[in-house]
């Protein structure tokens, strides 16, 4: 295939997309795309036939719709609070939660010296670091 | 003293404090052009206006997301607003059928250049429904509103070669279904 022909089918798949409005055509190849349409007369009748449908297109696209209510639209979409204070509401309630919690929860009873002592902490130690008879012969 | 604001990006720095007046103003401006993209994304105006209010509630839900570095509010809200849509769309499924453009009848009053624009548009809006949304939002994307493939790619989340691909195939099946009704 030629160089001059690539760019053709290049010029072709330009206009398939971005339509008969060189304006729209990527700027670093429209130039070129624009000497092959002159050039090739199946090109320019591709180019033609693009032209005529980007105006029904664009027809399409900026045909306006009957208006709707704006104003109720902006009213039901204000009903929920933005996230932001969502958050700042779930972080007031939150903290509220914190602060009962402690004014209200008794004091714990402190742990008798005595119980905690009645284990010296040799036998403690043993108890925890001492392998069973099992553990032993995993061992 | 109560200024009138009409710049939309400082309506929105507004509306993210929690400006109730500054959104209904926002929402004034975008509501038109917003449903008339909804509503030929999703080729069905009560589904449109749906879409929109999910977006208007998004706008007013997340405004301290927007970030005026990143783009307009148009920008910003167009992209929130196609998402919602193509939501819509892939939740429900909707399609019409392709023989739709065919069944359109074309033959008002030949005499009447306004009847025979009439019956062309109503055959586009046909052939347009055969189409699927992300289809149709390319072509409105590009055609419509003017947007770049960066742009359109962008709201899609895809490539600016993809978006290519998809207007390209997007327009060949039009021109086909099209065809035989040039004058």
């Amino acid at each position: 295939m030629t160089a001059s022909a690539a760019f053709d089918d290049r010029a072709a798949e330009i206009i398939a997309a971005y339509g008969g409005d060189p304006a729209r055509w990527p700027d670093a190849e429209r130039a070129a795309a624009l000497a092959a349409v002159a050039a090739d007369p199946a090109l320019a009748g591709v180019f033609a036939a693009a032209r005529a449908l980007d105006d029904d297109l664009t027809g399409w696209a900026r045909h306006p719709v009957r208006g709707g209510d704006a104003v109720s639209a902006a009213a039901v979409a204000m009903r929920r609070p933005p996230t932001v204070l969502r958050w700042a509401a779930g972080g007031g309630i939150a903290a509220s939660l914190a602060v009962t919690v402690v004014l209200f929860t008794p004091a714990q009873t402190p742990i008798p010296v005595a119980a905690s002592a009645a284990i010296p902490d040799e036998t403690a130690f043993a108890q925890v670091f001492t392998p069973t008879p099992d553990e032993e012969s995993v061992l | 003293m109560h200024q009138m604001i009409d710049d939309p990006a400082l309506l929105m720095t507004r509306v993210a404090t929690g400006d109730r007046r500054a959104f209904a103003a926002l929402v004034n401006r975008l509501y038109g052009p917003s449903l008339r993209i909804a509503t030929r994304v999703l080729n069905d105006r009560a589904e449109a206006e749906d879409a929109l209010q999910g977006a208007l509630t998004k706008m007013w839900t997340e405004a301290t997301r927007f970030d005026p570095k990143r783009g307009s509010v148009e920008g910003w809200f167009r992209r929130i607003l196609v998402n919602q849509c193509l939501d819509r769309r892939r939740r429900f499924r909707i399609v019409a059928p392709i023989e739709a453009a065919a069944a359109v009848p074309s033959d008002l009053p030949d005499p009447f250049e306004a009847s025979v624009a009439n019956a062309r548009a109503r055959r586009v809006d046909a052939a347009m429904a055969s189409l699927n949304p992300r289809q149709r939002t390319a072509i409105l994307l590009f055609h419509g509103e003017g947007s770049s493939m960066a742009e359109i790619a962008a709201i899609l989340d895809t490539t600016p070669k993809a978006v290519e691909g998809l207007l390209a195939r997007s327009r060949m099946e039009l021109a086909r279904l099209l065809d035989g009704d040039r004058p």
